[in-house]
């Protein structure tokens, strides 16, 4: 009898330390927020291309409550989709790129992409002149101003691949290219495996490995489903050439704040647009062309432009200045300085 | 240790061995019969010497710290590992590569048994399948740690980007491997518990297609990898075939020491033909792992082209970042190590075997892991250098599911050993109980 | 591995009523059972070192101690991203405000007899007027290079025909030919409001928009905060970034042989 009293003392004493053990080793989770799982109606939510128009209105509105939760913002959350006849591509010219990181930031700000830990879809690479060897670009350069005469910029960011490798190793079709080229993650979908991060050869992709900070002062509340509505913990992000805003005609927040107008968007498909002048007229080129990505993002360069102020070809052939007293030969001071940058156009 | 007398069923007393009326009565029975053994595995699961119960409580401590180290990092996110976006995959997945090499190594003992009729490894392949039934729990385990996600896990159900992603079919192979050795495991097992000879129909073909099948799971989880343009070092045809070779090393090393242990803590008797046979095994595919390793690089350092600056990162040290040169070389040390051992005369030497087995398991756990999966992500596609180095609270994760993954293969080797031996029958066929 | 508890068991009878050999979970001592049959330890011990295991993962404090510093971006000066144009260019005819009137060029020049506005073009060591102005626009160095001699408040194509200050462009790519093109075809410059061709909300920065006509140069500015992403080492523990030589390429063989002779550490 005694023997059977201890060993059911035993048999419960392990059992309840046991149980103690496991209580302890899951409290951490008495630490999840409210919301930080999805609730029902969050959980049953369909991937975006099955979503009806009701289920869309209703998805919309948890997202503006879930905005105005978690900081404290009313925002104007859309669904804006793609239009006919529109296939979107970007061109930056090298020439004019004076890395000053303003597009880098711009893009956060529009898009409220996370402050800490950080997180941006643009990086600007100063690139020794006499090579296009990404290895061989610094991306954490400082000097007091820019541009640093031995070097050129090279942004990168998302190129919209039109034969992208990121959403075909997706296993469950988070991600995808749009009718308009530009390639998009559901937000409500990702299961954050980070396949895709691995598989961008531009590293274009973003992963939220925490929820994202935003200073509510800085939340920009004009937001899309596709594009900078805040992210959810744990799933991944992207350039989206500001889709909410493109999409509705006007330019992306890169090319506004750029000071010295080196990037240029536009739908190649219409004949005069910009970007297709440039694709007809300039000498274009893509990064990693050997991948095969077939990129929608294009880098271009200027002619050499006469430095100094001369006549150019296709400008008034050698009229003298008005001015008598220009001594014939002087050199021009200070012209050309910095490459490219310094010629006065 | 051996005198232990087998449990007899309750059954006894309640249910005398009818002659089954009809199908279904014959199913009940059938279901209930099986119920009773999973509870006595269950039951036999807890009962052990000293020994065994210190080895489980320290699994149990260590898988409850992992435990508790991912529920901190289901709450706060991937935060808590070393990972980046410049180094998105770390030992979460590198663990999952050598992993999956450990399940496939199973088949090296499926080959010989049923298509050389190899009569010494028979025995053997049950163990080899229990190791790969827990090898694909912990390849799971991994991989849910890895999601950013795990509660959106349904997803995969309902849009499923198959035939496109690899990811997808890594999913399918992984699972049905895991339903394939659980089904032969299980049938075998359950046979020998019930005492009757099994069906050739019923697992003979799943066999055979195990056999298939555990090539197409290195060889997916290769293709993973192998077919990204975006991460030249590991963009190319050899991983598939060094995945295998170096997985039919590691998984039959493990073997090796795991049957000594069995040999010793248990009554099973193993063939000591059956050690030396997989000894060839092991050897062979280490010389073939090390012959493509050889292979790969090579291509990489005489080619000197810029896609060889993972690798140069890997073995030299890249602009002043040396994070794996240590560990590469410790593994190539190792291995070379353990295959000279495997060649030396007077190889027949069970310690010396033993030492080889551990080399080779750690070198190759280390080549996968810092030696694959890391260094792909160093120098990033635009050429950014940023280190990995995993943290507390990612490394318990690990270790937690390596406790985990060995409880369940104690606790599985633990029940078979009896119902091999017969100390664990069942009593409804009337079988008498050996004493 | 099984116990032999069953048969060392000094209640073996009672135990065989049940199906398994041992009823006690996780605490089978069999091993440790004294030959009285009195059971010690291992029951209480694995109890004892869950319960330890409890306390030590209780102490090891919740969720939030395992995340790293997220560091983050340094704060900057917000307006630096503004999206307005660079310059504001002066409108047709000029406006200034002088000694408190708002004053066209004219309103001065007008009084400068004709001889006088002559010399009012010459060189920059010798002019008494507006001598802020820096011009640093190559060989195009005479304030008479784009404005009117006679009318000042209009500039001057090349052959004397006056045009607007805000058709500045015309003057431009009198000498600029290509980059005109280049802005004529939006291929240079900058495009605000919108991407669509023809579009109202569209338009072309002019050249004065963003280029200062007496020193086009873009000034140099200082960048925005680089990457701080997470688990970066702080600026002052990133290695300094290879400067090696790209060429001449001779000097990119010398650097290899010092690099092999210091060897890869």
């Amino acid at each position: 009898m005694k023997q059977t009293r201890r060993s059911f003392l035993r048999r419960s004493a392990a059992a309840a330390t046991g149980l103690a053990a496991v209580a302890a080793a899951l409290s951490p989770l008495r630490e999840l927020e409210e919301g930080q799982m999805p609730d029902l109606e969050g959980f049953l939510q369909k991937h975006y291309k099955e979503m009806s128009e009701e289920e869309m209105v209703r998805a919309l509105e948890r997202i503006e409550a879930r905005v105005e939760k978690d900081y404290g913002v009313r925002a104007q959350v859309s669904d804006v989709r793609a239009q006919d006849g529109v296939e979107f591509v970007y061109a930056l010219n090298l020439s004019r790129c004076i890395g000053c990181r303003r597009c880098v930031h711009a893009c956060v700000a529009e898009n409220n992409q996370s402050r800490a830990p950080e997180i941006q879809y643009i990086r600007v690479l100063e690139m020794p002149r006499g090579t296009l060897d990404l290895e061989k670009g610094n991306h954490h350069y400082d000097h007091p101003t820019v541009p640093d005469d031995d070097h050129y910029y090279l942004p990168v960011q998302c190129h919209q691949c039109a034969n992208p490798p990121c959403t075909k190793v997706c296993p469950v079709e988070a991600t995808w290219t749009e009718p308009d080229g530009i390639t998009v993650i559901d937000y409500d979908w990702c299961i954050g495996c980070r396949y895709c991060e691995a598989a961008c050869p531009y590293w274009a992709r973003r992963f939220n490995f925490t929820k994202p900070e935003i200073p509510k002062e800085e939340v920009n509340p004009r937001m899309s489903y596709l594009s900078n509505r805040p992210r959810p913990s744990g799933v991944m992000e992207k350039c989206t050439f500001c889709l909410h805003k493109t999409r509705n005609g006007e330019l992306p927040a890169c090319l506004e704040v750029c000071p010295v107008g080196a990037r240029k968007f536009g739908n190649v498909l219409d004949p005069e647009s910009e970007v297709r002048k440039i694709l007809e007229k300039k000498r274009v080129f893509v990064l990693k062309e050997e991948a095969n990505t077939l990129p929608r993002f294009f880098y271009y360069f200027d002619e050499r432009y006469a430095a100094g102020g001369g006549p150019e070809p296709g400008g008034a052939p050698n009229h003298s200045l008005p001015a008598d007293d220009v001594p014939k030969g002087s050199a021009p001071a200070g012209s050309g300085e910095h490459g490219e940058h310094g010629e006065g156009g | 240790m051996q005198s232990h007398a087998p449990p007899s069923g309750p059954a006894t007393s309640t249910r005398p061995a009818a002659t089954p009326e009809s199908t279904r009565e014959r199913w009940a029975a059938g279901a209930k019969e099986y119920g009773v053994f999973l509870f006595r595995c269950f039951r036999l699961s807890f009962v052990g010497n000293r020994t065994y119960h210190l080895w489980m409580l320290g699994l149990t401590v260590v898988a409850l710290l992992g435990l508790n180290a991912y529920c901190k990092q289901f709450v706060s996110g991937l935060v808590t590992t070393g990972m980046t976006d410049q180094v998105s995959w770390g030992m979460y997945i590198a663990n999952f590569t050598f992993l999956v090499g450990m399940a496939a190594a199973a088949v090296m003992l499926v080959i010989p048994v049923y298509i050389y009729k190899s009569k010494e490894l028979h025995d053997l392949v049950i163990f080899g399948e229990l190791l790969a039934v827990s090898s694909i729990i912990m390849c799971l385990m991994f991989v849910t740690v890895d999601l950013g996600r795990p509660d959106r896990f349904h997803h995969l159900f309902l849009r499923f980007n198959w035939p496109i992603s690899m990811l997808t079919w890594d999913v399918l192979v992984l699972n049905g491997y895991l339903l394939l050795n659980v089904h032969i495991c299980g049938y075998l097992i359950f046979c020998a518990y019930q005492g009757r000879k099994p069906s050739r129909l019923f697992y003979i073909p799943f066999v055979f297609l195990a056999i298939f099948w555990a090539v197409s799971i290195h060889t997916v989880t290769a293709f993973l990898y192998s077919g990204l343009v975006a991460r030249p070092f590991w963009n190319s045809a050899v991983v598939a075939p060094r995945f295998l070779a170096s997985a039919f090393a590691a998984g039959p090393a493990f073997l090796i020491l795991t049957v000594q242990v069995i040999r010793r803590a248990t009554a099973y008797q193993v063939p000591k033909q059956a050690l030396q046979t997989l000894r060839n095994v092991v050897t062979v595919a280490l010389t073939i792992h090390l012959f493509l390793l050889g292979s790969e690089l090579f291509t990489e350092f005489y080619t000197d082209s810029a896609h060889a600056a993972s690798a140069k990162y890997l073995f030299f040290g890249l602009e002043g970042f040396y994070g794996l040169v240590p560990w590469i070389w410790t593994s190539i040390a190792m291995n070379l190590t353990a295959i000279t051992l495997l060649y030396l005369p007077g190889r027949e030497n069970v310690t010396r075997l033993n030492v080889a087995c551990v080399l080779m398991i750690l070198g190759i756990w280390i080549e996968k892991g810092m030696g694959l999966i890391v260094p792909g992500f160093v120098p990033t596609p635009l050429g950014e250098i940023v280190e990995y180095t995993p943290t507390l609270n990612e490394t318990l994760v690990c270790l937690g599911i390596w406790a985990g993954g060995l409880l369940i293969y104690t606790i599985l080797v633990r029940v078979t050993v009896p119902v091999l031996t017969g100390e664990l029958r069942s009593d409804r066929n009337g079988i008498p109980e050996p004493k | 591995m099984i116990p032999d508890s069953r048969s060392s068991s000094a209640a073996p009878g009672e135990d065989r009523t049940i199906d398994v050999p041992s009823p006690e979970p996780a605490s089978s001592g069999g091993a440790n059972r004294a030959p009285d049959g009195t059971q010690r330890g291992p029951g209480f011990f694995v109890a004892f070192c869950l319960l330890a295991t409890a306390l030590w993962i209780l102490g090891t404090g919740g969720a939030s101690n395992v995340v790293p510093d997220l560091g983050g971006t340094p704060s900057f000066d917000r307006a630096q991203l503004t999206t307005a144009s660079p310059r504001t260019p002066l409108a047709h005819p000029p406006q200034l405000f002088l000694n408190g009137f708002e004053r066209s060029c004219e309103d001065c020049h007008a009084t400068f007899e004709p001889g006088e506005r002559a010399a009012a073009a010459r060189s920059e060591s010798e002019r008494v007027q507006h001598v802020d102005i820096v011009i640093s626009h190559g060989r195009n160095d005479r304030c008479l290079g784009c404005h009117h001699a006679d009318d000042r408040n209009s500039l001057s194509l090349l052959d004397g025909t006056p045009i607007r200050f805000d058709a500045a462009e015309q003057l431009c790519r009198e000498c600029h030919g290509l980059v005109g093109r280049d802005w004529e075809a939006g291929t240079h410059g900058r495009t605000h409001g919108s991407w669509r061709t023809g579009s109202p909300e569209q338009s072309r920065l002019t050249c004065t928009e963003c280029h200062d006509p007496h020193s086009p140069a873009f000034p140099r500015i200082a960048p925005l905060p680089g990457p701080n992403t997470l688990r970066l080492p702080p600026p002052s523990e990133r290695p300094p970034h290879s400067a090696e030589p790209l060429w001449p390429r001779s000097a990119i063989e010398a650097s290899r042989v010092n690099d092999a002779s210091r060897g890869p550490h």
